[in-house]
C-alpha cells in the first residue's frame, strides 16, 4: 500500500538531508488481516508482504541519524491487540511478531512509542509528534487544542491550524506515503483531501524549531536543504 | 511461551496461513450443532440433552468434536449427525 514514488522521494531526500532526528509517526504496517471484523478480502491480503515492506522502509530510513523514534499507529497496534485477544498458535505467532518488532527497534537504536494519546508522544524540542487521535476535517484543529504545537499523521492530508492562545499553538497534518486509491476508500470523498508528503526542519539548541512541509506537486517534491538566519 | 520461528519473516507467513484456516470441521454433510438441532426440533435444551444422550447410547447419532476460528479466537464446537 506504499506509494512507490513518494517513498522513493522521501528516502532520497533523507539520504541527502541526513537528519539527526528521525521519526516514523506511525502506520509503518497495515496489518489489515488482524483488524477486528476483517472482511474476506482483508483476510486474504498478504501479511508477509506487508511486514517485509514496512521492515525494508524502516531499515533504510533508520540507517542514519542519532535520535530515532518508531511510533505505533492505529494500524500497527492491531498486532498488539490481536496478540491479546487471539488464542493458541495465532497468539504465539503474533507474540513472535511483536518480539521481532522490538528486536528491530533495538537494532535500529530507536525508541518505540505506543499508540496511546498520553504515552504516544514524541518530543522534539518544543514540538510534539503524535500519530493522530482525531479524524475528519477538524482533526488538525482538535490536535492543536489538545497538544499545542504538534505534527500528526493519521488523516493522510496536509493541513495547518493555529488556535487562539497567548503562546503559539499550531498543529500540522503532514500527509502520507500510502497509495491514494486503496479499495476500502473508493467511494469516500475524504480521500480527495489526502496528499503525499512529509515534514522536516531545523531544531535549535533552545528547543525552538523551523518546520517545513514537503508535498507532492504534480508527482514531484521540492524541498530546501539549508537555513539562513537574518 | 512463544512459538519459535527461525527467520524474521516466518511469523507473518505462519500467522497468515493460520488465519486462512477454517478450523477443524466435521467431514461430510448433515452435521448440526446443538443450537441448530434445538431450533429445528423446537425443543428446550434440557429435552435436547436427554434425547441426544439417549440417541448416542443407542448408536443412532454420532458426535464430532472440532473447532472454528472466530476473530482470531479458537471456538471449540461439537456437531451431531444422525447415522
Amino acid at each position: 500500500m506504499q506509494d512507490e514514488k513518494a517513498v522513493a522521494s522521501l528516502l532520497a531526500f533523507t539520504k541527502d538531508f541526513d537528519p539527526d532526528v528521525r521519526v516514523i509517526a506511525g502506520d509503518l504496517w497495515d496489518f489489515r488481516n488482524l483488524r477486528k471484523g476483517a472482511s474476506d478480502d482483508e483476510k486474504a491480503a498478504s501479511l508477509s508482504d506487508d511486514w517485509k515492506a514496512g521492515l525494508e522502509f524502516a531499515s533504510t530510513f533508520f540507517a542514519g541519524g542519532s535520535d530515532k523514534t518508531l511510533m505505533l499507529g492505529n494500524h500497527d497496534t492491531r498486532l498488539w491487540d490481536f496478540s491479546h485477544s487471539a488464542t493458541g498458535l495465532l497468539r504465539d505467532y503474533a507474540s513472535d511478531g511483536i518480539k521481532r518488532v522490538q528486536g528491530y527497534v533495538k537494532k535500529w537504536n530507536s525508541k518505540l512509542l505506543p499508540y496511546d494519546s498520553a504515552k504516544g508522544i514524541c518530543h522534539i524540542g518544543h514540538l510534539k509528534v503524535v500519530h493522530g487521535y482525531f479524524a475528519g476535517a477538524n482533526a488538525t484543529q482538535q490536535h492543536a487544542r489538545v497538544y499545542g504545537n504538534v505534527i500528526h499523521g493519521h488523516t493522510h492530508d496536509i493541513a495547518v491550524c493555529a488556535i487562539p492562545s497567548l503562546e503559539p499553538k499550531e498543529a500540522r497534518s503532514i500527509g502520507c506515503l500510502c497509495k491514494r486509491d486503496m479499495d476500502y476508500c473508493n467511494a469516500k470523498t475524504a480521500k480527495l483531501r489526502w496528499s503525499h508528503g512529509w515534514a522536516y526542519g531545523f531544531l535549535f539548541p533552545n528547543g525552538e524549531y523551523v518546520l517545513n512541509q514537503a508535498r507532492s506537486i504534480n508527482g514531484q517534491f521540492h524541498v530546501c536543504q539549508d537555513i539562513k538566519t537574518y | 511461551m512463544c512459538a519459535k520461528t527461525s527467520k524474521p519473516t516466518d511469523w507473518a507467513a505462519l500467522l497468515e496461513d493460520e488465519l486462512k484456516k477454517e478450523g477443524k470441521l466435521p467431514p461430510g454433510k448433515g452435521w448440526l450443532t446443538q443450537r441448530e438441532i434445538k431450533a429445528q426440533w423446537n425443543i428446550g435444551y434440557h429435552k435436547l440433552y436427554k434425547m441426544l444422550r439417549s440417541l448416542m447410547a443407542e448408536g443412532k447419532v454420532e458426535r464430532f468434536d472440532g473447532h472454528t476460528y472466530t476473530k482470531g479466537r479458537v471456538s471449540t464446537k461439537t456437531w451431531y449427525r444422525v447415522k
